[in-house]
């Protein structure tokens, strides 16, 4: 089976972002590209935009002063939190999954 | 702190101008797509990444998928505050709305007790003498209440309207005046046709004609009263402080048609020939003008009441 290189490792667009937000404050474009880079696929601009608002009313990313037109966001403390606690449950789904298949193939 | 850019790879540098002006057209284009409180906070930026942005078909389908949730599931941290302020303000202009349609069956009424015989009868039976006059008493205090509450908002929504040249705000706001002082116009004119005395059938027609110009007139004001506010952004302690003499308003109204059913009823026992008679409106059933009256001022009050009682119970959002 052909393997579609452009296949979001997760489809959780705010997953993604609070991945992107990370490392360091982005804005709406940088984000995408990042995005993009690390293997989340390409995200629209309106699944973007949409995603951002509800991370910016759960208080999980911050906006920052804009730079012309272009705003940048930060992930928060909490965002971290939920970032890790996120991660941390990928992260056993993946550890079980590749348990279970190298006993299939052993 | 460093905010990372798109490490110099803007898709927009080096393509040619007509491109670039296509992009800006379809951003402008698809930001109308989203919902007014949405545009407000992240229109500019939305707009900037729009303008990075290939409009492609799937790109569109995104856009135009994002705009239909944020119409249905508005997000932000201004949800709360357009959700809160939308209630207060429908809630208070259903009570506007409702008072003006109060106002028409209050000037039927009027209309009807002004002639011969209800002042004679009113002055000599003090119930309906006393009745009527609880009438106009709530008619007076539900127009100060109407006043009151409407004036702050109405002067905040010209305010805004003449800073930032919203002229089609200002049009809306000076409907009702331009309404009135055409109404007033006519009045005169239609007076002045009636000065040689007319035939009933002419007087009729011109009665009609006074009325549905009234009515045209209080319907347009409502109207472009109300799609004035919906469209302003007016503070919403204009609204919050709104919401009592709202209350105060459908109060009164309801003092007002109590008492209109308390007049027939005290006309009926005190004056029966009267109230059996035909001294309604031009020449109709005093019984079925005042019924009429009585039905038209009681929907409006009920409606208005539930409105006002809405709007009281709707709370403000925490101070940020």
């Amino acid at each position: 089976m052909q393997r579609d290189t452009n296949r979001s490792a997760t489809r959780d667009p705010s997953l993604l972002i609070l991945a992107s937000l990370a490392a360091a404050p982005r804005h709406g474009y940088a984000m995408v590209e990042d995005i993009a880079a690390f293997g989340g696929g390409r995200l629209g601009p309106g699944t973007l935009y949409g995603a951002l608002a509800r991370l910016e009313e759960t208080g999980l990313i911050e906006p920052l002063d804009a730079d012309d037109r272009r705003r940048p966001y930060r992930i928060t403390a909490a965002g971290i939190e939920v970032l890790a606690a996120e991660i941390d449950a990928l992260e056993r789904v993946v550890t079980t999954v590749r348990d279970r298949l190298a006993d299939t193939s052993g | 702190m460093t905010v990372l850019d798109d490490g110099g790879r803007r898709p927009g540098s080096g393509r040619t101008a007509g491109r670039t002006g296509t992009r800006r057209t379809w951003a402008r284009l698809a930001l109308r797509l989203y919902p007014p409180a949405w545009r407000d906070r992240f229109g500019a930026e939305f707009g900037a990444l729009l303008d990075e942005t290939r409009a492609t078909p799937s790109v569109l389908f995104d856009v135009l998928v994002a705009a239909v949730d944020a119409h249905l599931h508005p997000t932000g941290p201004r949800r709360r505050w357009p959700l809160m302020i939308e209630r207060l303000r429908s809630s208070e202009l259903v009570v506007f709305a409702s008072w003006v349609v109060f106002v028409v069956a209050g000037l039927a009424f009027q209309r009807m007790t002004e002639g011969a015989p209800f002042p004679a009868i009113g002055a000599d039976q003090p119930a309906v003498g006393w009745t009527y006059l609880a009438v106009v008493a709530g008619a007076v205090v539900s127009l100060c209440s109407v006043i009151f509450a409407s004036l702050p908002i109405a002067l905040s929504i010209a305010r805004t309207a003449i800073a930032t040249r919203r002229w089609r705000h200002v049009g809306l706001l000076a409907v009702p005046p331009v309404a009135l002082a055409i109404w007033v116009g006519l009045t005169a004119v239609l007076l002045a046709l009636i000065d040689p005395p007319a035939s009933d059938v002419a007087r009729i027609a011109l009665f009609l004609v006074w009325v549905g110009a009234f009515a045209i007139a209080a319907v347009a004001s409502t109207v472009a009263v109300s799609a004035a506010a919906l469209e302003a952004e007016v503070d919403a302690t204009f609204y919050q402080r709104a919401a009592l003499p709202a209350a105060l308003t459908a109060a009164a109204m309801l003092v007002c048609v109590g008492s209109v059913v308390a007049w027939g009823v005290a006309l009926g026992l005190a004056a029966p020939s009267a109230f059996w008679g035909n001294e309604g409106i031009l020449g109709s059933s005093t019984v079925l003008t005042w019924l009429a009256v009585v039905v038209v001022m009681a929907g409006a009050t009920a409606i208005a009441t539930r409105a006002a009682a809405r709007a009281r119970s709707a709370t403000m959002p925490p101070a940020a």
